[in-house]
Order: C-alpha cells, then sequence, then structure tokens
C-alpha cells in the first residue's frame, strides 16, 4: 500500500470516527436547549458546542493537507474543500437574505454542513471521473 | 507542460497502480500528470527523473 493511501485511509477513518460525533454533538446540544431553557453562560455554551466540534474536523483536515506528501491529492482536497465552503456560504446568504426579506421560518439544523457535504463529494466525484484512465486500456498501459 | 510518462511507464511494462506505487502517490496522481492535468512538484520531477535514470528535461518539456 502506497503511503498516500495509508494517509488517505487514515483520514477517512477518522472522518468516520468525527462525523457522527459532530451530529450526535449538534443533536444533544438542540435537545438540550429545547428541554431545559438554557440561559446566561450555560446557553453560550451550549452554542460553542457544535462550534467546537466543527473546529475538531477542520482541524482534522488541516492535518491530513499537511501530512499529504502527494501533491496533486492535496490539491484535489483543496478544491473540493473549496466547493464545499462555496456551497456552504451559498446557502447561508441565501437563508440570511430571505430573513432579511422578511421570512420569519427557520432553515433546517445542519443545512450548511450538509450542503458542504454533498458539494464535497459531487466535486470529488466530478474530479474521479474525469481523471479516468482513457478507454481501451485498465490504466493507460499499453502492454 | 508535455511529458513522455506515459511512454516510459509503457516501456518499462508498468501500470499506473505499480508507477503510483514506486512514486508514493495515487494513481489518479499518475494519470493527472500523464494527461497533462496536473504539473507535479519538483521533489515528484525528480524521483521520477531518478526512477527513469533520466533527466527532468528529457521526461518533462515546455511547451
Amino acid at each position: 500500500m502506497s503511503t498516500t493511501k495509508a494517509r488517505k485511509k487514515k483520514f477517512r477513518r477518522g472522518m468516520a470516527v468525527y462525523l457522527p460525533a459532530y451530529f450526535a454533538t449538534v443533536f444533544a446540544t438542540h435537545l438540550y436547549v429545547q428541554h431545559h431553557r438554557p440561559e446566561g453562560t450555560a446557553l453560550y455554551v451550549c452554542a460553542a458546542l457544535p462550534w467546537l466540534a466543527l473546529c475538531g474536523g477542520i482541524a482534522g483536515i488541516a492535518k491530513y493537507l499537511y501530512e499529504e506528501r502527494d501533491g496533486y491529492s492535496r490539491e484535489l482536497a483543496m478544491r473540493c474543500l473549496l466547493w464545499g465552503a462555496a456551497g456552504a456560504m451559498a446557502t447561508n446568504c441565501f437563508v440570511m437574505s430571505l430573513r432579511q426579506f422578511g421570512w420569519r421560518g427557520q432553515a433546517p439544523a445542519l443545512l450548511e454542513i450538509c450542503v458542504f457535504a454533498a458539494a464535497s463529494l459531487v466535486a470529488r466525484i466530478a474530479y474521479s471521473v474525469s481523471n479516468r484512465p482513457e478507454r481501451g486500456s485498465t490504466d493507460g498501459v499499453e502492454r | 507542460m508535455k511529458n513522455r510518462l506515459r511512454e516510459l511507464r509503457a516501456k518499462k511494462g508498468w501500470s499506473q497502480a505499480e508507477l503510483a506505487d514506486r512514486l508514493e502517490v495515487s494513481r489518479q496522481s499518475v494519470n493527472a500528470i500523464e494527461t497533462g492535468k496536473y504539473d507535479p512538484s519538483l521533489p515528484l520531477a525528480f524521483r521520477l527523473a531518478r526512477l527513469f535514470a533520466m533527466g527532468i528535461e528529457e521526461i518533462f518539456t515546455d511547451e
């Protein structure tokens, strides 16, 4: 196994642990706030918990980017992250505009992170498809 | 930037995956370099040159 494969596997394993932990933190915080209605410092702590979980995820991504020695894989990861960030920012901008125009509704919880994940995944698939070896050869080698 | 990577790899009879393992990069990286979608970093260009026992300028040519 090449080292870049090992790094990607390690990153995916880390994300497989992190993502359920993140969603559990957000869900638990929402549940706690709905039931106990904290105020003051407790409310700030509850609001900070999902943010701290998000920081954990960003730190994980940063660690992968730092350790990744394969320039193409790193560039690909950066591009996918940018697509994800663009999707999340566009969603946030849309929801903010709706509120400014008088909308009193509430965007679904975790909307931005879901859009981020979806946009990153679509970008990853699109780049993988566009970088497949040519037809008629499994990997481009003329045997 | 043009390169002779596909030709050199074919001469050695290596698949993209085999070359990727030797270079410690992903197979996608090798394909991206071969198709000109990605220009390798200088350390990777040196690794390629060492692997094929050639100079960098013999593998890569500026368009």
